[in-house]
């Protein structure tokens, strides 16, 4: 598939011809230098946006033959996604942010869920909290346990560990991986930090919008 | 400091600040629109009061005004002209009738035109002058009850006059109500010659003036010298009685509301879009901040960059604003081609309203500046997480004080809004914001419970309280107010309807002998003619109040010696007369064996008579007291037989009187009853028709004007409620793609968002709906001294009108962001940067 920004002067082309498989249930994760389209590829690949040429499956269903409604239940239902930015909702406590998808998808035992996955990341004493008052760290550990509270299918993680100091990034990526294994949840993980591509069962890097796969590392 | 600067002035128009633009220059439009309209109106209504009164000011004296006296008034640019009036009789042939005698000088009249026929049938030419020498202009009525016809001569003291002319309607002179003595026109010239004119004479003599206000003022003070010695009266046309008083004057007070409103509104408006401005800026100071630039630069910076935008918006909103003023008031008809428009320079108008927008503009954006500045850069960048530096709320109360002030200001620069409409309309605001709070705490408990589409609709709606409370009660004003006047105006249109209904009186019968009542009302339904309750008329005059006896001479109050020296209309009645009310006392039950009196409130006052007094009067020689135990209230406009004094019947048994009465008739019957007084001797009958045309031309000025002024409101109300909705619009947008990419429905997110402005909408539509009856229900009689009838239908379906507006202003608020976000959402989340 490929992928370009549109643009006055024709798409800036971002994404050439990449060709990819991730096996379900496995972890892999993403390099490149700030960018190469990282947050653009995992975009893609979780449906947020349709590729200009070739198609993206996602557990088995073309996303490009769904409906925009299609899709968004899919993700509702199966996806989770931690944004390099976070992309809190200001007005909703932290609690409240992570309860928000799981009381959209009628969990019975969200409340308990919430709970247990803010505990999950560190910030039971930051329940009521609103995400003004939280830290960047802080905001993307919320972010982090929202995407994983509904344990989805498919977890995308764009920079999950960016903001955050080695003691935690060290805790959160031990938390991802130990979803990964123990709900057999696909994890998908964009990142600079070479250290957390290693855990991956397989890696790719990105450059000059090619994909090359398996790319050793050091 | 010059890079930033000139780099932030450079830049294009920025988000938010399109509709920055916008609102100032509707807001300004409004302001100034209505702000000409609302002196054109008062202008033209004035003129009209003018017109008929004869000039803008008058003075009056009981006795000729002494010559030193009209010489130290005269100035050259003030125009002046003499009115000598006295009762006397005339005679043609073998009749004689009472006459009310109004000798004109050649400057007369000074405003307006006398409306003459040269034939009962003819056509009315409009002169600007009086009679000649030698000539007398009557009324029909007079003709009538002379058995002349034109060109006859009559004979008046000790001169003869050929008739050459029948009035209707002439400025200055009392239009065919006085009921005994119809008015007659001759030319002073012509006094001498009748020899009825001594020094001792007992006469009332006018000066009618007009002139520019500063020489009016001027004038005041010179009569005001003179006062002491001589008793001399100055009225202006506004404290006239005239039957349209009333009427006119209730015009004006919805004008006034109806101004203040606007008023209110656009500064809501105007103060809404600069505090949306400056919180729009607030990441950009906050980083100019942070970059060193000091607090008093950046201000500097902060007020340059506004310059440019606010002095365009101004301008083109001023432009607009006349524009409207001028497209309203030709489309409308409303201007009077006596003196309207060429007469009224709209500069100051025009200045005025967009100093007061400049004034309200800056009083939105200096305080948001203050607050950013005064909060550190950290906190800008991440707003929300505290409160406000009591540095900064110290410095909001004193823009709020400002703002107040400007507005006192803005009151005593003659904007017209009184403070009483003003303490209302605030009333209102502080009790809705109240209402507001409640309702948080309401929505607070519920949000954490309800399903989560609710939920979060209840969560959105509560996100600031601050902003809801604002939205709430801006919301909430805006259907009050506009509830509010829909509803006054329907009320006041009531009223003019019911003047000009098919009942109301065109013809009075007056000089009904006792005996022949019977007769005459035998004779009306024989023609179907329906008459209004017989009314007995007494001729009296005050001799004696609480037992002293009235001595002309050493009567300090005008208007009291004014009526020891005049007879004066008593009439008797068993029970209260349809249509008056009682302010103060109580009126006496029917068949009461009392001796009492019940005043016209107005009159009372003016004549120094309380409750209680006991007033004596002679009739023929004999002396009857009553005392006064009511004071009334008395509609005037409603053309039926009305008296200052009402007496019990049995204070003036048996004393000599006439009846009068008044009906409806068709024009079919107009020539009939001119020919009653031939039948019934002694009896006159008066056509009002002229008068209910005339008074009838003004009230469509009127109403024609509350309509115009109401739409300027409209508009007003639509931006604020369009700028109250799209304060938020940025934190929408965003929310509405982020909920996208979570994975929520496109429906289910619209729903989301409906629901919200729906309920929103609805919120301030009961409660505005609620706000609007109060002030209806207990403002509407001091205000617009008018009952309301609360208008069901208005105030019911104003919730209803409400949500859908604020559906649709939602929508087309959150419209550029919708179309941003169709090219897909994902991008436009990521162009919504992290603050
Ligand atoms: N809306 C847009 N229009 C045009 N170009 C865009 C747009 N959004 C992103 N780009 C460009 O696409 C490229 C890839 O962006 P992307 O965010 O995917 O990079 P990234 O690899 O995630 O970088 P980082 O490591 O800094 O997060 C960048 O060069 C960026 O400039
Ligand atoms: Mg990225």
């Amino acid at each position: 598939m490929s992928y370009g920004y549109p643009a006055s002067g024709g798409p800036i082309e971002i994404l050439r011809e990449i060709d990819l498989a991730i096996e379900s249930g496995s972890s892999w994760g993403l390099l490149g230098v700030s960018g190469a389209g990282k947050t653009t590829l995992m975009a893609l690949l979780a449906g947020l946006e349709l590729p200009q040429a070739g198609s993206v499956r996602l557990m088995g269903r073309d996303l490009g033959t769904l409906s925009d409604d299609e899709r968004a239940d899919l993700r509702l239902q199966s996806v989770g996604f931690v944004f390099q930015t976070f992309h809190l909702l200001a007005s909703l406590t932290a609690l409240e942010n992570v309860l928000f998808p799981l009381r959209l998808r009628r969990l019975p035992d969200a409340a308990e869920r919430a709970r247990t996955a803010l505990a999950a990341v560190g910030l039971e004493r930051r329940l009521h909290h609103r995400p003004a008052a939280l830290s960047g760290g802080e905001q993307q550990r919320v972010a982090l346990a929202r995407a994983f509270a509904g344990s989805p299918r498919v977890l995308f993680a764009d920079e999950p560990t960016g903001h955050l100091d080695s003691g935690n990034a060290e805790r959160v990526a031990d938390l991802l991986f130990a979803l990964n294994a123990e709900q057999g949840s696909t994890l998908i993980l964009a990142t600079h930090d070479r250290r957390l591509v290693a855990r991956c069962r397989s890696c790719a890097v990105l450059e000059d919008g090619c994909l090359r796969v398996g790319e050793a590392v050091t | 400091m010059r890079g930033p600067g000139r780099g932030m002035r450079m830049r294009r128009l920025q988000p938010g600040e399109g509709p920055f633009l916008l609102g100032v220059i509707l807001a300004t439009a409004a302001l100034a629109s209505v702000t000409l309209l609302e002196g054109q109106f008062r202008q033209t209504l004035l003129r009209r009061t003018e017109t008929t009164f004869g000039g803008a000011l008058r003075l009056e004296r009981s006795a000729p005004f002494p010559a030193p006296f009209l010489k130290a008034l005269r100035a050259p640019s003030l125009k002046e002209a003499r009115l000598v009036r006295f009762p006397t009789v005339v005679v043609h042939g073998r009749t004689t009738h009472l006459v009310e005698l109004n000798a004109t000088g050649p400057d007369y009249p000074v405003m307006g035109t006398v409306a003459l026929r040269r034939s009962r049938t003819g056509r009315a030419e409009h002169l600007r002058r009086g009679p000649g020498p030698g000539h007398v202009w009557v009324t029909s009525e007079l003709l009538d009850a002379l058995k002349a016809r034109m060109g006859s001569k009559i004979t008046i003291g000790y001169a003869t006059f050929r008739i050459t002319g029948l009035f209707d309607l002439a400025p200055a002179i009392s239009s065919g109500l006085s009921l005994f003595a119809p008015p007659l026109l001759l030319n002073r010239g012509d006094l001498d010659r009748t020899r009825l004119v001594g020094t001792e004479s007992r006469i009332e003599d006018f000066l009618l003036v007009a002139g520019r206000a500063s020489l009016l003022t001027q004038l005041k003070r010179k009569v005001r010298a003179w006062r002491p010695a001589l008793d001399v009266r100055i009225v202006t046309a506004r404290e006239t009685r005239s039957r349209t008083e009333g009427a006119i004057r209730r015009a004006e007070r919805f004008l006034n509301l109806t101004i203040t409103g606007t008023l209110l509104l656009s500064l809501l408006a105007l103060w809404l879009s600069a505090w949306d401005q400056a919180r729009l800026e607030r990441p950009e100071i906050a980083l100019l901040r942070a970059w060193g630039l000091r607090r008093r630069a950046l201000l500097f910076l902060l007020a340059r960059r506004r310059l440019l935008q606010v002095g365009v918006g101004l301008g083109l909103g001023a432009a607009l604003g006349f524009g409207l003023y001028r497209a309203i008031a030709s489309l409308t008809a409303v201007l009077d081609p006596t003196g309207g428009l060429a007469a009224h320079s709209p500069w100051p108008g025009l200045l005025r309203s967009v100093a007061m927008a400049a004034l309200l503009v800056m009083a939105g954006l200096v305080p948001s500046w203050l607050w950013i500045l005064e909060t550190s850069p950290l906190e800008n960048f991440r707003p929300g997480s505290s409160g406000t530096p009591a540095s900064v709320r110290r410095r909001v109360l004193w823009g709020g004080l400002a703002l107040l002030t400007s507005y006192g200001l803005w009151y005593l620069l003659g904007g017209g809004a009184s403070l009483r409409y003003t303490a209302s309309g605030l009333g209102v605001l502080v009790g809705t914001a109240g209402f507001a709070l409640l309702l948080l705490a309401g929505l607070r408990h519920l949000a954490s419970r309800g399903p989560v589409d609710l939920g979060w609709v209840l969560a959105s709606l509560n996100r600031r309280s601050v902003l809801l409370s604002c939205t709430l009660g801006s919301l909430t004003l805006v259907v009050c107010l506009v509830t509010f006047l829909l509803g006054a105006r329907t009320s006041l249109f009531a009223g003019y309807q019911e003047m000009f209904s098919t009942k109301t009186p065109n013809w009075f019968v007056i000089g009904i002998e006792p005996g022949e009542q019977r007769k005459l009302a035998a004779l009306l339904a024989h023609h179907h003619l329906e008459p209004a309750p017989f009314a007995p008329l007494y001729i009296a005059r005050w001799v004696a109040l609480d037992g002293k006896t009235l001595d002309p001479a050493r009567i300090a109050n005008p208007r009291e010696r004014f009526w020891a020296l005049h007879d004066q209309s008593v009439s008797a009645t068993p029970v209260l007369p349809a249509g008056d009310r009682i302010e103060t006392g109580r009126f006496w039950r029917r068949g009461s064996l009392r001796r009492e009196a019940s005043l016209v409130r107005g009159f009372a006052r003016a004549s120094g008579i309380g409750l209680g007094a006991r007033l004596t009067y002679r009739i023929a020689g004999r002396e009857f007291t009553v005392r006064v135990t009511s004071l009334r209230h008395v509609r005037w406009d409603r053309m039926t037989p009305n008296f200052f004094v009402d007496v019990t019947p049995r204070a003036v048994r048996g004393l000599p009187h006439t009846e009068i009465t008044s009906l409806r008739a068709p024009p079919s019957a107009r020539g009939w009853l001119a020919l009653l007084p031939r039948r019934f001797p002694g009896v006159s009958t008066v056509d009002l028709d002229q008068i209910i045309r005339e008074l009838r031309r003004v009230l469509t000025r009127a109403s024609e004007a509350v309509s115009v002024l109401l739409a300027t409101t409209l508009l007003a109300a639509l931006l604020l409620a369009y700028l109250v909705v799209a304060v938020t619009r940025e934190e929408r947008a965003r929310e509405l793609t982020l909920f996208r990419t979570l994975g929520v429905r496109r429906a289910r997110v619209w729903v989301w968002l409906l629901l919200e402005f729906g309920l929103l909408g609805l919120f301030s539509g009961i409660l505005g709906s609620t706000a609007a009856w109060a002030l209806g229900a207990f403002e509407a009689r001091s205000l617009l001294h008018l009952r309301f009838h609360p208008d069901w239908q208005i105030l019911g379906l104003a919730p209803v009108l409400t949500t859908g507006l604020t559906l649709a202003l939602g929508l087309l608020a959150m419209a550029p962001s919708l179309w941003r976000a169709r090219s897909g959402y994902w991008r436009s989340l990521r162009a919504f940067q992290e603050l």
